[in-house]
């Protein structure tokens, strides 16, 4: 397999990949093997975790560090490895190193293809503790020396099986002439995205909160609880999940799953460190570890886990794993989550798994790291918002800072050119953005170290476009009722989203009412316009147009030809920029291509038909007026109050109008044309009965 | 003849009214009368709002006393009396206490747009304040 840095988080890397058989087919990897590529960190047969045996308990972070380094003595080389420090692995590519399950597998998917991996538990290493050490809590909780290890094979074997203290010796085998799994889709409960320090946010229904740790990233966040201030809570019992050493800093909104134990608190401060027994804890019961508080170490705090949880956690990271020589799949839910759960591969297509069916890149509509934005991309692929325009082979793209588009500008001034070089001459269009393009995920760039300008080579690498994606994932949001009645729709109720770069538009209440919104920002980078969508269940509602960029001129001067050009160049760019738009949206690629040289060719031409001194302005000046435009979306929902008189239902009675059967009505009721049909009584009695049946009674 | 008393507070329109006995009387009917507004005469004080005579219900109308008898005026309770028929009957319910979740109903007042709500939400523009520049080399 090759290392490839580009791969992620970039989807379409898969499209040619050759599978030589459906996944479905594929429960035994063994004709695979030997062309595994990472074997025990040192040669390059498979991917390996070193056994915690290996390591010192002596050793903290560094000598951990020291210890991998000598594990993996090439540089090209992988190893993670599973300690009982702050509760887990660490990865390490290079110097290149992070903490935790989610920081190793983030450290492996940053390298290498996870999809042609799967994790051998067949060689494993489990070192337990004893159950009565393990139920013990509060101050009784202290770490004893009576861990044990098994091989896999001995412990599948335990009647009663003790929880597991810590791991060693999991393989992750490289399978690269197959797809075990066609996209990345890591993303779940253990291996989580990283969060700036102070910043807590919700994501797949749990909050994640900063611990403050690590100087502005933390690499564990992932401490959900009950609402609550953290620093202020005393008795209030607060769920603990995976909790590690790390020191909560500021007041912190922690979310709480449903299923997790409550955990009761019992010391902060002693050390510098929050830590945590739990009260009453089941280790078998639960769907989360516990902790425990180590007092030869103090600040240290181990998590142990169930043999269930272990398998749930590595059936988390989305590969495939073997265990006992039988092949499990792990699910991807509907949502594009990992969920933990794990079924035999030959059972895998008679299950309800979202990925069972799943043969090729093609087949998941997920992107790498989960963000929503690819359900769309993939709907919307038809309409071409996959282009490659960036790849032409006859425009090259280059993303730039400030402080890049500076040098640049130096460099272009730069009395070292040679004499009669005309750099601009080779620009065809210079936008600006207020925002990074690349982090927003609307194209993903790659260094490219030999950039040449006209002629002249320039001295200082730049990033250029590649895979503009131009679908960015703006959010969802739940229009709730609010009266829960007629009111909640048109005319009487009003629903308005702003959308950064485009502005407000209506959204029709019949149609997003009682429903979650998604809101897309599809981008084009090269002509600064782009397209707000709003969908509801992956159907569009509503578009709006907008501009998040600014059409720039490089320079003036000799205004009087330049403005010819510009005009000339201005209506070839116009008409380009439509056609790449047109092209953009129809699928079709040639239309998007041809535009592009079309610009090309309109600038040319409107340069070569004036004069000679024409090469100094390209671009025309566009509007900023979008630059400072708020950069979340905002939903403006106006609702009526009702004035309901008390006991209106009861005296008046709602608007119903449904034939029903008397005996299923209650309370008040107003008929309407009653039909007497299928009554015994006298005829005066009828029409007495209709009256008062239409006049109202009471059931 | 005998008729049985039974106080009710329910209201008239009720179709099944919640009956509490009071006793049973010996009677006659007083008169010649219709059967849906009978008077009955009897010699003690009739207590309770409400008769049954003959599978046939009636609001208590009125009562005198004449010559040491007492004459009970009924009229007929046509929803109790024909209850088990109307329960079956298929109706169109133009109204009712179940509010509807969708159906417009005009005599509902509404003060206009009492209720704003602006919410901010999903993912911010990351890295607002910094710019980028895209170029195109040929």
């Amino acid at each position: 397999m090759t290392v490839n840095k580009n791969i992620y988080p970039d989807v379409n890397v898969l499209e040619n990949v050759i599978f030589t058989k459906p996944i479905t087919e594929i429960t035994d990897f063994s004709e695979y093997l030997e062309k595994s590529i990472f074997y025990a960190g040192c040669n390059t047969d498979y991917m390996s975790f070193v056994p915690t045996d290996s390591i010192s308990r002596e050793n903290t972070e560094e000598g951990l560090k020291h210890t991998f380094k000598k594990a993996s003595p090439t540089k090209h080389d992988l190893c993670m490895s599973v300690s009982d420090y702050t509760g887990g692995l660490y990865g390490y590519y290079g110097d290149e190193h992070d903490q935790g399950w989610h920081g190793a597998i983030n450290t492996l998917i940053n390298h290498f293809d996870f999809t042609k991996c799967y994790i051998d538990l067949d060689d494993l290493y489990i070192n337990t503790i004893s159950l009565e050490h393990a139920n013990m809590t509060g101050s009784d909780a202290v770490y004893q020396n009576d861990t044990h290890q098994y091989h896999i094979s001995e412990y599948l074997l335990l009647e009663n099986k003790p929880p597991i203290m810590s791991w060693s010796s999991i393989l992750v085998k490289g399978v690269p002439d197959v797809n075990i799994y066609p996209l990345f889709c890591y993303k779940t409960d253990f291996y989580s995205a990283y969060t700036p320090t102070n910043i807590s946010y919700r994501s797949n229904s749990y909050m994640y909160v900063s611990d403050g740790a690590y100087g502005g990233v933390s690499a564990n966040p992932k401490y959900y609880a009950v609402q609550t201030d953290w620093n202020n809570q005393s008795n209030t019992s607060i769920l603990f999940y995976d909790a590690d050493s790390q020191q909560l800093s500021g007041n912190a909104v922690i979310g709480l799953p449903n299923d997790c134990e409550i955990i009761t608190p019992i010391g902060q401060g002693e050390t510098e460190y929050n830590y945590f027994i739990p009260d009453g804890y089941d280790y078998k019961e639960s769907p989360m570890p516990c902790l425990y508080y180590w007092s030869n170490w103090q600040t240290y705090y181990f998590n142990v886990y169930s043999f269930e949880y272990f398998l749930k956690m590595v059936a988390s990271t989305g590969l495939r794993f073997k265990l006992n020589n039988v092949m499990y799949a792990s699910e991807i839910g509907s949502d594009g989550y990992t969920t933990g759960r794990y079924i035999p591969v030959s059972e895998l297509p008679n299950s309800d798994f979202a990925n069972k069916d799943w043969i090729n890149s093609e087949s998941s509509n997920y992107d790498a790291d989960k963000k929503p934005e690819q359900d769309i991309e993939n709907e919307l692929k038809n309409i071409g918002l996959n282009d490659n325009v960036g790849n032409s082979h006859f425009v090259k793209w280059y993303i730039l800072t400030e402080t890049e588009m500076t040098a640049l500008e130096n460099w272009l001034s730069s009395s070292n050119r040679p004499t009669g070089y005309r750099p601009l001459e080779s620009f065809v269009g210079v936008s600006e953005y207020p925002f990074d393009l690349v982090e927003n995920r609307v194209c993903s760039s790659f260094t490219d170290n030999y950039v040449k300008i006209g002629t002249e080579n320039y001295d200082s690498p730049l990033n250029r476009m590649i895979q503009i994606r131009r679908v960015i994932d703006l959010g969802s949001y739940k229009i709730d009722r609010y009266n829960n009645d007629f009111t909640d729709y048109a005319p009487y109720s009003t629903y308005k989203l702003y959308i950064p770069f485009c502005g407000w538009v209506e959204l029709d209440s019949d149609i997003c009412v009682d429903e979650t919104i998604d809101v897309k920002l599809i981008v084009d980078p090269i002509s600064t316009s782009c397209k707000g969508v709003v969908l509801v269940r992956g159907n569009i509602i509503a578009e709006t147009n907008g501009t998040c960029g600014n059409n720039i001129p490089i320079s003036s001067n000799n205004m009087g030809m330049q403005r010819q050009a510009l005009l000339n160049a201005g209506l070839g760019i116009m008409g380009s920029v439509g056609a790449v738009a047109t092209g953009a949206l129809t699928g079709n690629t040639l239309a998007t291509t041809g535009g592009i040289l079309g610009a090309v060719g309109s600038i040319s031409q409107a340069l070569s038909n004036s004069h000679t001194n024409y090469s100094s302005v390209k671009g025309t000046t566009g509007t900023a007026t979008n630059y400072n435009t708020y950069k979340q979306c905002v939903i403006q929902i106006t609702h009526p109050v009702e004035i309901i008189p008390h006991n209106y239902g009861h005296t008046i009675g709602y608007i119903t109008n449904k034939t029903k059967i008397l005996s299923n009505c209650s309370g008040y009721v107003v008929c309407d044309n009653v039909d007497i049909k299928g009554l015994s009584c006298d005829y005066s009695a009828k029409q007495r009965i209709k009256n008062l049946l239409e006049t109202g009674v009471y059931i | 003849m005998q008729i049985n008393f039974y106080n009710c507070t329910d209201d008239k329109r009720k179709i099944k009214k919640a009956l509490t006995f009071v006793s049973a009387k010996t009677c006659n009917i007083y008169g010649t009368c219709s059967v849906d507004t009978p008077a009955f005469i009897m010699n003690s004080k009739p207590e309770g709002n409400y008769v049954s005579w003959d599978s046939k219900m009636y609001f208590v109308t009125g009562t005198t006393y004449s010559g040491g008898k007492w004459i009970v005026h009924c009229a007929i309770d046509d929803l109790m009396t024909n209850q088990g028929e109307l329960l079956n009957m298929s109706v169109l319910v133009s109204r009712s206490e179940e509010q509807s979740k969708n159906i417009v109903d005009n005599n509902i007042t509404l003060r206009k747009n009492d209720y704003i709500k602006t919410d901010s939400f999903g993912t911010e523009i990351i890295g607002y304040s910094t710019k980028n520049y895209v170029i195109g080399v040929i």
